[in-house]
């Protein structure tokens, strides 16, 4: 039989599903292999049903979202972030603890009571995450990667090692001793150091190596490189502000 | 050992019937650094280079390779045996290809270096040394084995050494002269004033055991500004471990396996079944990284790309200098 499935979107760009839908070689065989229930982004037909396999973008900024996340997590067996708002709270979360959302709306609407929402949070603030995979958006390749893990029976493998391992395999040049401010060495790889190899130093958008990112020395490495601290914060901030060791960031 | 002599207006000749024996890759210049690559021709070729950024290890192990491919139950190993030729690689990295050798090559043989080994040539050149090296405090600043010939730039020729049957074959080609005792006593003074510019010293005397008594604050500190991104393993020319994936395809029947170059200072190298990390922190890899380079045996060619590749700009001697307690 094959495996219920449940594509969903919070707050975010959609991108992630995109990225789904852009897997135009491989996209038959994947729908052939799964029993597609919801995937809004491709299809309005949408069954209720419940899932083996949820995979959901977005990170939750309103009650609304926070309780259907909430029901989506009781229907399904397995429950996958997909993409950095899912995974950290995305780019909308890069001024949480800084700047409170009442503040923000005002600045946008003129006052602070127009609609009820949060702090932009991951999924993983308010139900358990089975998977993550990271990235903005995700790579395809990956994605395939992991609904064929899936698909057997199996968690995917998760990568939990720095840009820097795919940007040497490359033989690039490291930018870090170039003078550039690169966030290689803290961010999950699997992009096969797409930016570096292409001289543009890593902006961190796979997120921060869970448990394993030497924020502190990457913070002295960057300061006795005559990086300022504000420039540092921002970079640091924009994928994965919600990492507690990046939140104290001064 | 064999000595031959080639005039340096000869080389063409020699990389040309190195050529007809196989791809050739040798040092070159692309980008502000230099790579061993695929040549044609040996006008591309940097003969007078201070190091790669990769060793030529990655020739012999990739860096990523497919190891099989399996369908259902049934798998076909993913041998590669074409000839090569690394040409241009300098003392320590023969000696780094030597200390791969005991590992690859004696048992368990490992079948896809094997092959490639065997299939590939290597002709050493003579280098020029920066302040980074440290070939001669580690024992690896001369190569006596582990090469087919050996070329000891003399100015207006080469002295060349023969290290193999198949070396002996190609300095017996036409274009090769015979070298006797002068030229190998001028190549002698040669390699001793190059090894002389070697000026970086470390002192192992008892270094592994300083390691494994060095005290965790000692650690913390010397490892402080480790960023843990495994640029030091994946650009030393002894590391030898790796990692390895199944790729599977839709169908959950097809896949390949494929290795890749692992990190002792990442996170997965000491990650064992049930979520047990034995070396949870930079603190332990660290210690592990230093003991397996230079603890009980050395295998460090002293060759300094993992100072020179660091992002966090930390410096191999001064680690060690610091664990035995000598001012930084």
């Amino acid at each position: 039989m094959k495996p219920k499935v449940g594509i969903f979107g919070f707050t975010g760009c959609a991108g992630d599903q995109l990225m789904i839908l852009n897997l135009e070689d491989e996209l038959l065989d994947l729908v052939g292999a799964l029993d597609l229930k919801s995937f809004t982004m491709a299809s309005s037909a949408v069954e209720e049903s419940d899932y083996d396999v949820a995979f959901v973008e977005g990170s939750i900024t309103t009650p609304k979202q926070k309780q259907k996340l909430e029901e989506i997590r009781k229907r399904s067996k397995l429950l996958v972030a997909i993409g950095d708002c899912a995974a950290w709270g995305g780019v909308q979360a890069s001024c949480n603890g800084i700047l409170k959302v009442e503040e923000k709306m005002k600045e946008v609407y003129g006052s602070d009571k127009v609609w009820e929402i949060y702090e932009s949070k991951p999924l993983s603030a308010y139900v358990k995450v089975d998977f993550v995979l990271p990235g903005c958006p995700i790579e395809k390749e990956e994605f395939l990667r992991a609904a064929a893990s899936l698909l057997r029976g199996d968690l995917p493998e998760a990568v939990d090692y720095p840009v820097c391992v795919e940007c040497k395999l490359r033989e690039n040049g490291c930018l870090m001793l170039e003078g550039k401010l690169c966030l290689g060495p803290l961010t999950v790889g699997g992009c096969r150091a797409r930016c570096p190899s292409l001289g543009v130093d890593c902006i961190g958008c796979r997120g921060v190596i869970e448990g394993e990112a030497r924020i502190k020395s990457a913070l002295q490495v960057f300061r006795e490189a005559g990086f300022k601290p504000d420039y540092v914060r921002a970079r640091l901030r924009m994928f994965a502000a919600n990492y507690p060791e990046i939140l104290e960031v001064k | 050992m064999r000595y031959a002599k080639l005039a340096k207006a000869d080389l063409p000749k020699l990389f040309q019937s190195l050529k007809s024996r196989g791809e050739v890759f040798a040092p070159v210049e692309e980008g502000g650094k230099v790579t061993f690559r695929k040549v044609d021709d040996l006008k591309e070729v940097k003969l007078e280079y201070t190091r790669t950024l990769l060793p030529p290890k990655k020739l012999l192990l990739p860096p990523e390779e497919e190891i099989l491919r399996y369908e259902g139950e049934e798998y076909r190993e993913s041998f590669e045996g074409k000839k090569a030729v690394l040409f241009g690689v300098h003392h320590c990295d023969v000696n780094g290809l030597l200390k791969l050798d005991r590992v690859f090559l004696d048992s368990p043989r490992d079948e896809y270096y094997a092959r490639r080994r065997e299939n590939t040539l290597v002709v050493g050149i003579s280098c020029v040394p920066d302040r980074y090296c440290f070939c001669t405090s580690v024992g690896s600043g001369y190569a006596t084995t582990g090469f087919d010939l050996f070329l000891h730039d003399l100015g207006r020729e080469y002295l060349v050494r023969v290290g193999s049957g198949e070396g002996y074959r190609l300095s017996k080609e036409g274009y090769f002269q015979e070298a006797g005792k002068k030229e190998v006593e001028q190549a002698a003074r040669m390699e001793e004033r190059r090894m002389g510019k070697v000026r970086r010293r470390i002192n192992l005397a008892g270094m592994g055991d300083l390691i494994e008594t060095e005290g965790k604050e000692g650690w913390e500190e010397v490892s402080a500004k480790c960023l843990a991104c495994g640029t030091c393993n994946l650009v030393c020319p002894t590391c030898q471990c790796y990692d390895v994936s199944d790729l599977l395809t839709l169908d959950v029947r097809k896949g390949s396996r494929v290795r890749r170059w692992d990190s002792c200072m990442l996170k997965r190298h000491a990650l064992v079944a049930g979520g047990l990390n034995f070396r949870p922190t930079v603190v332990e890899r660290t210690v592990n990284r230093l003991s397996c380079k230079v603890g009980e045996e050395v295998r460090c060619v002293g060759c300094g790309r993992c100072t020179v590749y660091c992002p966090a700009g930390i410096d191999f001697v001064e680690m060690l200098s610091a664990v035995r307690g000598e001012a930084r």
